[in-house]
Formats: structure tokens, sequence, C-alpha cells
């Protein structure tokens, strides 16, 4: 009798070796599958597509204005405004109005806070940050939404865009 | 006894393993759901967007933004009742952001000193998807075209 119950008892713990080897690899499967570090997302794709087209308060000569993908170019290359502001500084403050009216950013709401990242490239060469403040509310927390774009730059190589919203 | 405490284990065992079946289907079921959502919202979100290439709407007065919306047209047609039933939308509206006079409500009158036009409105409690857009009007300041990032906000049977 005593036998017949440590048989039963390997039994069960056979079985439980089993379902925690299974579970292991479904633990396994669902870590794999973890969202990448930001979700893209297609609202603010066209809100950058959009944003390219924007015209800034930048004029180089007192004519026209430059639009925003302009300016970063310009930006890029630290020039002036005729006004004597730097279009870079300019650059940051279209963005953040834009960026600021686009989505209410508050701790009660779900979008809680911005980051941009703007970076010049040649070739294979390491991306270089622009030369100006990027407007950023608050640091992100790991959950975080966003889209990317590149620019084409005027000294050849290409600025990328990148703007992500912090979900928490 | 010992056929019935067999039976008893293979019961357990399945029941067991049913369980753990059902969490992982309804752990996969609610992550194609929130897929099936997001989808959703991402193909109504490109039909709102596609309204900035309706020739009605589209900026054609200069060459560089082909995929901008005309707002000085949209205030041509915003009087026009040939519009209201001409696409199939509950609700219409272009908002340009960050704009100096928030909230308020293009007409004859004010423009182009305001915020958003209402194209259609049909009435009664909509929800409405949203799109960004480029808008470009005339600036007398400038003396050219301004553009401007705006909003679309639609409703209609064909969005979700």
């Amino acid at each position: 009798m005593k036998k017949k119950g440590q048989e039963e008892m390997v039994g069960l713990v056979v079985i439980m070796v089993l379902v925690a080897i299974v579970f292991l690899v479904l633990l396994g499967i669902f870590l794999r599958q973890k969202p990448a570090e930001r979700a893209d997302s297609a609202e603010v794709a066209q809100f950058l597509d959009a944003l390219e087209e924007q015209t800034t308060d930048c004029s180089l000569d007192g004519f026209s204005y430059l639009n925003v993908r302009r300016a970063i170019n310009e930006c890029n290359q630290d020039k002036l405004c005729r006004n004597g502001k730097k279009v870079c500084e300019v650059l940051g403050t279209t963005l953040k109005d834009l960026t600021e009216s686009a989505w209410n950013f508050n701790e009660d709401s779900v979008t809680k806070g911005y980051e941009y990242q703007l970076t010049y490239r040649v070739g294979e060469s390491a991306p270089r940050e622009l030369p100006f403040s990027l407007p950023t509310s608050r640091p992100c927390g790991a959950t975080v939404r966003g889209a990317d774009k590149d620019f084409p730059s005027q000294g050849g190589g290409v600025i990328t865009i990148v703007l992500e919203i912090c979900l928490d | 006894m010992k056929i019935q405490q067999m039976a008893f284990m293979l019961v357990a065992v399945m029941i067991f393993f049913s369980m753990v079946g059902m969490i992982y289907f309804s752990i996969s079921l609610s992550n194609l759901k929130d897929k099936a959502i997001e989808l959703q919202d991402k193909e109504a979100r490109e039909t709102v967007r596609k309204i900035s290439g309706i020739p009605e709407f589209a900026f054609t007065s200069s060459g560089d933004c082909s995929a901008c919306i005309d707002f000085d047209k949209l205030m041509q047609m915003k009087n026009s009742n040939v519009y209201q039933n001409l696409w199939s939308f509950d609700y219409l509206m272009v908002e340009k952001l960050n704009s100096d006079f928030p909230d308020v409500e293009c007409t004859e009158t004010n423009y182009p000193n305001c915020e958003k036009i209402i194209l259609i409105n049909k009435g009664g409690d909509v929800a409405t998807k949203t799109a960004f857009v480029s808008v470009a009007f005339w600036d007398d300041q400038l003396e050219w075209f301004r553009y401007d990032v705006g909003r679309v906000h639609a409703s209609g049977r064909n969005l979700g």
C-alpha cells in the first residue's frame, strides 16, 4: 500500500514537472513577443507628414517664410533668420506649439508628454543631434508610441525627426 | 479502486490542461482584438486623410503641396447645400491647429480670422474619426499661401 502511494506521488511529480515545462515554454514565447520599445503610431506619422509643410515665422530673405522641412535643413547649418533669431530657436517653438495643440498633455490625460529627436547622418556615419534644444515636456516612461520621418539634407545625408508620445 | 484513482487523476489532469488552454486562448484572443481595433482605427484615419485628395478640397493654386487641403475652397463650399449629400458623411469639419482664434467657427464675416470650418453637420451625437492634414490658405500679411497643420474630423457610415 505504501509503495502504491509512492508510485502515485512520483506520477504526480512527473505531471507537475511536465506542466512546469509547458508553462516555461509558453512564457518564453510570450516574452519573445514582447512589444517593441516604441509602438508605431499612424496618428503620429500623419502628424509628422502634415508638419513638414507648416509655415514658420522665420524668413531668410524677407520675402518668403521657411516651412518646417526647410527650417530643419537651415537649422542643421545653424543659420539665422532675418529677424536675428536662430532658425533652430524658431523651429523649436513651432514644434512645441503645434505638438501641444495636437494633443492634450497632462498627468490625467492618456498622453502624458512628448519627446522629439532630430539627428543628422551622412552615409553610414554615426548620427549627430541637431544644434538646438529639442522640445520635451517630460521624459517618457516605458510605454511610448511614435513615428519617424526622414528628410533629405541640402548638403547630402539625411535628417531624421522622431516624435514619441509618452503614455506613462 | 486503482482504476477509479487513475480515472480521477486523468480527469484532474485534463481539467488542468483545458484551463491552461483557455487562459492561453483568452490572452491570444484579447491580443487579436486589440490588433483588430488598431487596424480599424488606422484604416479610418487613412480614409479621413484621403479627403485631402478629393478634387473639391485639394489645394491646386500652387504646385508645392498636392496633399494639402485648400481652406479658401472649403469656405466657398461651406454654404452650398450641394455638398451636404455629396459624400456619405454625417459630420465633416476641418480645423487649423495652433490658431490665434481658438474655437472660432469660420463665417463669411470673420474669415480668415477663425479656426474651423464645419462643412457637413447632419445633427445628433456623432463620434468622429480624426486625421492630421496640411491646410493651405492665402495670407494677406505674407502675401503668399500659408501652410498650417490641420485636423479633419469626420463621421459617417463608412468610417466605422
